[in-house]
């Protein structure tokens, strides 16, 4: 197992009157090497869960075992700071790290907190570049003269130059064109299949989820609700609809065909399928 | 009269590349138009140049048959309002009655009449309940709901949605395209929707396709999807539901396309009962 | 963060809550400019008493009104140290060796004290009671005559409107870049000068670009909803004077005037 939390419980602010619970006795097992949506409503904790990957919150109570890490109450950030490089985490809107002159340095950045020398640092950021899709030409422009795609490139490479072995994705499609979204998960299916690195993807896009994912895990309310396989989840739409998701295309066609008195099995996801089926039902009295 | 008529419009951010390299299109009015295209293919330019936040370096630009410039811009934004992409970003007030008035204010709307339209933009977005709300408790889909009753209050009408959705979450999608739809169905406005989402352009009347700063094509939703490679070539897909038709046409089970879910299944229904 | 009561609005509902801004920020202005009249202990009683009824009106408890002075005692205690090393007049207190505390220093800086917690607990009562965004408007209805020698008050006004609107925001950006960089290994509590000043630019700079981007965005969108500085405006928010604000007026000028003659006939 690559990421586990044993009752993982986070309060904000205990003991004030802003309190808030924000997690409540999260028990998950991640698989290593597997891409896993993690999604729920605005609120429903998914971003507090995340954070805890990295040690930027500690549990309140509970723990965290990542790698051979082992986070819980009061445990302090310097004593665990490389976990920081084995978790990667992409932030959404990430183009908003930037801050270097040139992007070599910006990509360098990172390796040199960890405490790589600057050789070394430049060196791994001209290798990681060309993984997000951009050419050598690049390393000595300013990342804010880029396109806003090609920035969030950049920023991701940021955080891949540290070589993690675990890769948090917050919405990282987030406000790019289908096309350009396309491509981003392409990469990271690519990280995942190439270099097998475990992903996590925080999403609301159920198009991304059905096609790229291998588990989902759902919250809501600080609790986790579904945890289940991509294959298994859209076979229940109720489930969606009880915690606000738009579903997938096809399963919403595959609704109202039903309404309207087709009859198709919930284990159908695939469009050739589907096609299959209405075809022998609109035929059947031919 | 037309809504918007531009005629080879053509601008530069920088004097030395055109963004805008000679467009020209025509809105009709009362209609509903998505303006499409991939990253940077000057879309929401377009939007800037119509509410005259940019200006350009030639061609010309007619809004409800009056011409755009100088001394016109002012006059011309009481009749046309325009929802951007992030829902912070053109929150003003400290409230949502604050921000509804904001409007109201610069166009000089009598105080004691205030209240009455705040109330009555307000009702429209369901919003009516938030009055006092700041917008640090309001989601990003309420704060857009928001931005669309304080245009409301002004009556415009022509609405620009600049992109309005891309940066919430689905049910925040959701309610803002239930507001367009809503608003399209009373034809008293003409809305024009920039946007990537395929689905909403399957419902729109018109829909036109910038590419690299030029109008690459522009028609009816199922005229444009038509041209999958062109649109292909563009970064651009085509919805789900036209995919799946295809596949049915190619089976020899429709024949005729439909670019909707809700045109798919009834056009099933038919065929089911034909049976 | 959440215990300082200075320039905090409380959403009590009190007489004073629901005074004309105006009304209060006139009043604030006299009672300053009373406190500083050198009216001796009898001027400083006056003030006192119309504070303790400005606090029982508004609701809020001695000790809320203390709590607000509590950031400035380490100041206090500094200036007391500095008097009496520096003040070597009046009765000397005590000698020890070669320190020695004499009276007046330990007056002067009683004299001192007294007439900042006066202004701090004066201060606290107008934010805790008024809205930000009430306060502004009354600044810029105050602000209104002075338009015709050049001042742009609706400007000044719109501008501090704006600013308290975005302080979550951005406080809220803050934080979400401090997480960001932090996952990139940015460490501001260890490390080296160097490291650390990288830290720094680390935040500082995407925090600029993107107060820069909302300012453009912000300014786009008020400019496409008619907004322009020249122009005439009318205005939502409209302001009344009650007979609660006109007592409360009449008031501070009576306890101004009252220092002023003790000051003038020399009784202090």
């Amino acid at each position: 197992m690559s990421i586990k939390t044993n009752e993982l419980t986070h309060i904000y602010n205990p003991g004030t009157p802003f309190e808030k619970l924000a997690l409540n006795g999260i028990t998950l097992n991640i698989p290593k090497g597997k891409v896993t949506a993690i999604i729920g409503q605005t609120g429903s904790g998914k971003s507090t869960f995340v954070q805890h990957l990295n040690a930027l919150l500690v549990p309140t109570s509970g723990s965290v075992d990542i790698e051979n890490y082992h986070i819980q109450p009061g445990t302090k950030i310097k004593d665990i700071k490389e976990l920081r490089k084995k978790v990667g985490l992409v932030f959404q809107f990430p183009e908003y790290q930037l801050f270097e002159e040139t992007i070599e340095k910006d990509i360098a950045f990172g390796p040199k907190n960890f405490g790589t020398s600057e050789e070394e640092a430049v060196a791994l950021a001209k290798k990681v570049l060309p993984i997000v899709g951009l050419d050598d030409r690049y390393l000595q422009r300013s990342p804010f003269d880029l396109s806003g795609g090609q920035k969030r490139r950049v920023a991701i490479a940021g955080i891949l130059v540290l070589e993690p072995n675990i890769l948090v994705l917050d919405e990282p499609t987030a406000g790019l064109d289908p096309q350009g979204a396309q491509e981003m998960m392409t990469l990271f299916m690519d990280l995942n299949k190439k270099q097998g690195k475990t992903v996590l993807l925080v999403s609301h896009d159920m198009e991304h989820v059905k096609d790229y994912c291998d588990h989902v895990i759902v919250f809501d309310q600080g609790k986790v609700k579904i945890e289940s396989s991509v294959k298994e989840f859209f076979q229940h739409p109720e489930w969606m609809e009880n915690i606000g998701i738009n579903p997938p295309a096809i399963i919403r066609l595959k609704k109202m065909l039903n309404e309207k008195g087709f009859c198709i099995p919930d284990d159908v996801l695939e469009m050739d399928t589907l096609v299959k089926i209405v075809k022998e039902q609109v035929k059947t009295y031919e | 009269m037309d809504a918007v008529n531009i005629k080879d419009l053509v601008f530069s951010y920088d004097e030395q590349h055109d963004t805008i390299k000679g467009i020209s299109f025509v809105i009709p009015k009362g209609s509903y138009t998505t303006i499409i295209g991939h990253n940077g293919s000057g879309k929401s330019t377009i939007a800037k140049l119509m509410i005259g936040l940019l200006e350009a370096k030639s061609g010309t630009i007619e809004i409800l048959g009056q011409k755009l410039d100088e001394s016109t811009v002012y006059s011309i934004r009481d009749h046309v309002g325009i929802v951007f992409q992030n829902p912070d970003n053109q929150f003003i007030g400290s409230t949502v009655a604050d921000d509804i008035a904001f409007g109201l204010e610069n166009h000089c709307v009598p105080q004691e009449k205030m209240q009455a339209i705040i109330e009555e933009s307000a009702a429209k977005v369901n919003m009516i309940n938030y009055l006092d709300s700041e917008p640090t408790k309001l989601s990003g889909g309420q704060k857009q709901r928001v931005a669309i009753a304080g245009i409301l209050a002004i009556e415009p009408e022509i609405i620009i949605f600049d992109e309005s959705t891309s940066m919430l979450d689905p049910q925040g999608k959701k309610s803002i395209n239930e507001q367009i739809k809503k608003l399209h169905e009373k034809k008293n406005v003409t809305i024009i929707s920039i946007t990537h989402d395929m689905e909403e352009v399957a419902q729109s009347e018109h829909v036109i396709v910038l590419k690299d700063g030029k109008v690459a094509m522009s028609g009816k939703p199922m005229e444009i999807f038509d041209k999958e490679e062109a649109l292909h070539e563009m970064k651009l897909d085509i919805p789900f539901a036209l995919k799946f038709s295809k596949e049915l046409k190619k089976e020899g089970i429709f024949d005729k396309n439909e670019c909707t879910l809700e045109g798919v299944v009834e056009a099933l229904c038919q065929l089911k009962q034909m049976n | 963060m959440n215990n300082i009561a200075l320039g905090r609005y409380i959403p009590f509902d009190s007489v004073v809550n629901r005074m004309d801004p105006r009304a209060k920020i006139m009043i604030m202005l006299f009672l300053m400019i009373a406190i500083f009249v050198p009216a001796g202990i009898w001027g400083y009683i006056l003030i006192a008493a119309f504070i303790i009824l400005a606090l029982k009106l508004s609701k809020l408890s001695l000790g809320f009104a203390l709590r607000s002075v509590k950031p400035m005692i380490f100041m206090m205690v500094i200036l007391l140290v500095i008097n009496i090393l520096v003040i070597k007049t009046g009765v000397p207190w005590l000698q020890i060796g070669w320190f020695s505390v004499y009276s007046d220093a330990v007056y002067q800086t009683l004299y001192i004290v007294v007439r900042l917690m006066l202004m701090i607990i004066i201060t606290t009562i107008l934010t805790a009671t008024t809205k930000p965004l009430d306060l502004t408007l009354g600044i810029e209805k105050l602000l209104h005559p002075f338009e015709k020698v050049g001042l742009p008050a609706h400007i000044i006004a719109m501008m501090i409107s704006i600013a308290l609107r975005f302080i979550p925001t951005l406080i809220e950006e803050t934080q979400r870049i401090m997480n960001a960089q932090a996952s990139r290994g940015v460490d501001l509590e260890n490390g080296s000068l160097k490291e650390k000043v990288m830290a720094v630019l680390s935040l500082i700079v995407p925090l600029f670009v993107s107060a820069f981007d909302r300012a453009d965005q912000l300014a786009n969108a008020m400019e496409a909803r008619g907004y322009d500085p020249q122009k005439p405006r009318t205005r939502y928010k409209v302001l009344s004077m009650h007979s609660i604000d006109y007592i409360g007026l009449i008031l501070s000028v009576l306890i101004l005037v009252c220092c002023i003659s003790i000051q003038v006939l020399g009784l202090a």
